[in-house]
């Protein structure tokens, strides 16, 4: 504890960044780059899917706790000028809606696995092993990200989390990982796949000249580590900036609810509703 | 093609791409396309990935350049000053020529009503207009000579010699 205010102690906060900085990082994993080919080359005949989601919060004017919830699937089949994109939603009542949304986000990955060589999902899922949710909220995670493992690997299909910034310490050290290893790594190099405390393995790649982005893959299959890698890379040069994947950067633009769906919702539900809040203030 | 914008008493804007000068109905309407434009879209973002059929292969999903097409307003059905302006979602109909040549000629005579507004606004999009009356209606041919050669000079007065 220190006397006085937190301002009054700023050099005593510089000092221990600085010890922090200053500390012998020994980092070791492997570094790997991936072979510059072309990505249209790697990604040809390619069935890959990219999921994201979306919500509504719940409206607390209407006097119910409700909101909603919607994921978007897309699968593009490059090289044959092909893709198909659906949708899947859920109003949700008084649960939690980040929960909800994760869950209508992985059955869409599930519900397409049998048909695809790749699915892309927007974050991280390793993350809900180590967090500081509830047991209760930790466990139903968990439930989810495990039964898709065990479908992935049951139809050999590597299921990949993309986080473009990443603020885990899997490498044990103070300092999150993606800062530790912005400068070993050079432009579309990678690590070896690290060991995590979920079932997933973790990957840093340097997609852009900033920070390298987190890829989770499952286990089982660390050892296509290389294949993965090269459609993440392939994914990541198509996409609008060359440094974040086409097929999630698509995912996202059909998963959002915009402010005139929003509007519209907000109408119907207004319409078609009694807002309890008004008949309290009515019959006070 | 269907309206997606009305701005204005006098303008309106349907999705697709329509040749300049191509007599249309929307909904109590008749108007004239005036301009052509193509909307940025998605796909300008992916241009430098690769050739267009490339990306098409690659990146089947991102929309096509869409073309809009917009109208100026001449006349209601009838010949007169309009009322009611089109909506968004109207159908936009093209007039073959006899449409055409049907409602240029009410009670057994020519009638161009908005000539002085397309004129004063627009004098390269009336003298196509004009043209192509002209075909459809030779035994005026005396009288669209003068508006063109009016329309021509109105042009010439703008060139600073």
């Amino acid at each position: 504890m220190m006397e006085g205010k937190l301002f009054d102690n700023l050099e005593k906060f510089i000092e221990k960044i600085r010890e922090i900085r200053e500390r012998d990082y020994r980092i070791d994993i492997e570094k790997r780059g991936v072979e510059l080919r072309d990505e249209f080359e790697i990604l040809d005949g390619l069935r890959v899917l990219g999921v994201d989601g979306s919500q509504i919060n719940p409206l607390k004017d209407f006097g119910i706790p409700f909101g909603g919830v919607q994921s978007a699937g897309i699968t593009v089949y490059h090289g044959r000028g092909d893709y198909d994109v659906s949708y899947k939603s859920r109003i949700v009542l008084d649960t939690n809606m980040e929960l909800e949304r994760f869950r209508l986000e992985v059955e869409m990955i599930k519900s397409k696995i049998d048909s695809i060589d790749y699915a892309f999902f927007d974050g991280s899922l390793g993350a809900f092993y180590t967090s500081e949710l509830s047991e209760a909220l930790k466990k139903a995670y968990q439930k989810e990200i495990d039964s898709l493992i065990e479908l992935s690997e049951k139809f050999e299909v590597p299921v990949i989390g993309y986080v473009d910034r990443s603020y885990t310490r899997d490498l044990g050290y103070p300092v999150y990982d993606s800062y530790l290893l912005a400068d070993c790594l050079e432009l579309y190099e990678y690590t070896s796949p690290i060991k995590t405390k979920s079932p997933l393995n973790a990957i840093y790649f340097k997609s852009n000249p900033s920070l390298p982005s987190r890829i989770e893959i499952p286990e089982w299959c660390s050892s296509k580590a290389g294949d993965i890698m090269k459609v993440v890379f392939a994914e990541c040069r198509l996409g609008s900036t060359s440094g974040y994947p086409y097929i999630l950067e698509r995912a996202h633009y059909y998963a959002r609810v915009d402010e005139r769906e929003k509007r519209a919702f907000v109408r119907l539900v207004k319409s078609s509703g009694v807002s309890f809040k008004y008949l309290s203030k009515v019959i006070l | 093609m269907k309206i997606v914008r009305v701005d204005s008493k006098k303008w309106f804007e349907a999705e697709g791409e329509l040749s300049i000068g191509e007599f249309v109905r929307a909904g109590d309407v008749i108007a004239i396309s005036a301009e052509v434009h193509q909307e940025e879209d998605e796909i300008v973002k992916y241009l430098s990935k690769g050739d267009v059929e490339r990306i098409k292969a690659f990146l089947p999903d991102l929309g096509e350049p869409k073309f809009k097409t917009r109208f100026i307003i001449l006349m209601d059905i009838d010949g007169k000053e309009p009322r009611n302006l089109p909506k968004i979602g109207d159908e936009v109909e093209i007039l073959d020529e006899r449409e055409v040549a049907e409602v240029h000629f009410r009670k057994g005579k020519l009638s161009l009503p908005y000539l002085p507004y397309l004129m004063r606004n627009d004098r390269n999009l009336a003298r196509i207009a004009v043209l192509k009356l002209m075909d459809l209606f030779p035994e005026y041919r005396e009288i669209f000579d003068v508006i063109l050669a009016e329309i021509e000079y109105s042009l010439l007065r703008e060139v600073d010699l």
